[in-house]
């Protein structure tokens, strides 16, 4: 990556981690002055601040991420991502989902596909890490393990949202087993679409394209140029011009030489 | 490579017997289970080892007897008699299901490896186990769900789904640090043709 890449990425990250926070917060100001459709459908007040409030938390963990240089997304992913939080977030406080039978099963769908494509982008960082001796087995072993994986987190979902309401002992994010059942459906059938699609795309673009733009860990944030500030001590030995010959005088850290075989 | 074929024959008949007799109770999460543990026997008949036979052998015996237990013994009708409450039957029914689940995934990846020729070391079969074996419950629910849409009658509450997905989570977790205690020291993979050694 180049310098200015990473310049752009850090001001995009810092704007996000601005933006999205505060927009959040916005709704909640929204809903706590007045405006009421997620209300008036049914929702207790908390339980629409608490959202908004801890999405505004979530919404902050990506760019500070990518401004600590620990990892980073696609920038069509995290688009796609942060769309599926406001979408969330909006149509919860507008009540859409309990005036709209079939809402959350659709944003359900949406969500799991999208969770789907975080454990598509984790697998293909596994594989592209992968030591010689293991590997995934192709496209098939790929999606067989990414269905797997993803189907999990439907599950790993529902028990949050059970303990929620059993530690508040409010009916907040269930609605009863049938809602549990659904959501688990919705589930397998937005893991299924994703992994189908998944597959297709294998086929064509290799997972490292697909990817490209998933950094994980300091190393792989590293800039093409060094900064003027690191040119100054490249040379070990601290002298403006590194010397060319490791006879002049520095043996700290001396380049071996290579001898060519006679 | 030794073939499986007669133990993970055995493997196949136990996981369909587990779903017939779950399927008849109308115990849909272990159904869910057996369909998992009958699709990687017959893979493992096809394709696999003794080593992957004798996972599917341990997966499909326990499902089997789980769902026996479940059909016949441990019924709900002990909760509305008031022989136990329904907590407790909530729990007893979550180990239940979730105990084919570790000797299931280990036999998943057997599976997979041998049908996409893959290579399964112990940092990808530590990290990825609990959560493929968690992922085995999850079309149990989906059969429950599509059961209640054509008329059986409806889970009382949400306690039962979220026991048994939490309770098989823990089981998984504890699955995958035995996993990497037994893999990472004797340098293990799952490869096609079974189990071996990587090369130091």
């Amino acid at each position: 990556m180049t310098p200015e890449e990473d310049a752009k990425q850090r001001r995009l990250a810092k704007i996000v981690l601005i933006a999205c926070p505060v927009s959040f917060m916005a709704v909640f100001a929204a809903v706590t002055m007045g405006w009421d459709p997620g209300i008036k459908a049914g929702h207790p007040l908390e339980y629409l601040q608490a959202t908004c409030f801890l999405w505004a938390l979530i919404s902050t963990v990506l760019p500070i991420l990518r401004l600590l240089r620990i990892f980073s997304l696609p920038y069509w992913f995290a688009a796609i991502i942060y769309g599926d939080m406001y979408l969330y977030v909006l149509s919860l406080c507008s009540g859409m989902y309990l005036n709209i039978s079939w809402w959350g099963d659709l944003t359900h769908i949406l969500s799991s596909i999208i969770v789907s494509g975080i454990v598509f982008m984790v697998l293909g960082l596994m594989h592209s890490r992968l030591p010689p001796h293991a590997s995934f087995g192709g496209r098939g072993g790929f999606t067989a393990v990414l269905f797997l994986v993803s189907l999990s987190f439907g599950g790993i979902w529902e028990i949050m949202e059970g303990m929620t309401d059993l530690i508040s002992g409010q009916s907040y994010m269930v609605y009863g087993a049938k809602d549990t059942l659904g959501d688990l459906t919705a589930d397998l059938v937005g893991v299924t679409i994703l992994s189908i699609a998944a597959y297709i795309a294998m086929g064509r673009i290799p997972v490292e394209r697909i990817i490209d733009g998933l950094r994980f860990g300091k190393g792989s944030f590293k800039t093409d140029a060094r900064s003027p500030r690191k040119r100054r001590f490249a040379d070990p030995c601290g002298r403006r011009t590194p010397g060319r010959s490791p006879r002049s005088g520095c043996r700290r850290n001396r380049p071996r030489l290579r001898t060519s075989s006679p | 490579m030794e073939s499986g074929r007669p133990l993970a024959s055995v493997a196949t008949a136990l996981s369909a017997a587990s779903l017939a007799c779950s399927a008849w109770y109308s115990d849909w999460i272990g159904a869910g289970v057996a369909v998992f543990a009958l699709v990687f026997s017959a893979i493992a008949v096809l394709k696999c080892g003794p080593r992957a036979a004798m996972f599917c052998l341990a997966a499909s015996a326990v499902s089997l007897v789980g769902t026996a237990v479940i059909s016949f013994w441990f019924t709900e009708e002990l909760v509305n008699d008031g022989t136990i409450s329904r907590t407790v039957w909530n729990f007893g029914c979550a180990f239940i299901h979730a105990a084919p689940l570790p000797p299931l995934s280990i036999a998943a990846f057997y599976c997979i490896a041998a049908v996409f020729n893959a290579s399964f070391n112990w940092a990808l079969t530590f990290s990825l186990c609990p959560f493929v074996g968690l992922g085995m419950l999850v079309p149990g629910f989906v059969m429950e769900y599509i059961d209640e849409m054509l008329g059986a009658p409806e889970l009382p509450n949400n306690a039962y789904a979220v026991t048994c997905l939490a309770v098989g989570l823990v089981i998984m977790a504890i699955t995958g640090v035995i996993v990497r205690r037994v893999m990472k020291p004797n340098m293990y993979l799952i490869r096609a043709s079974g189990r071996e050694v990587r090369d130091p």
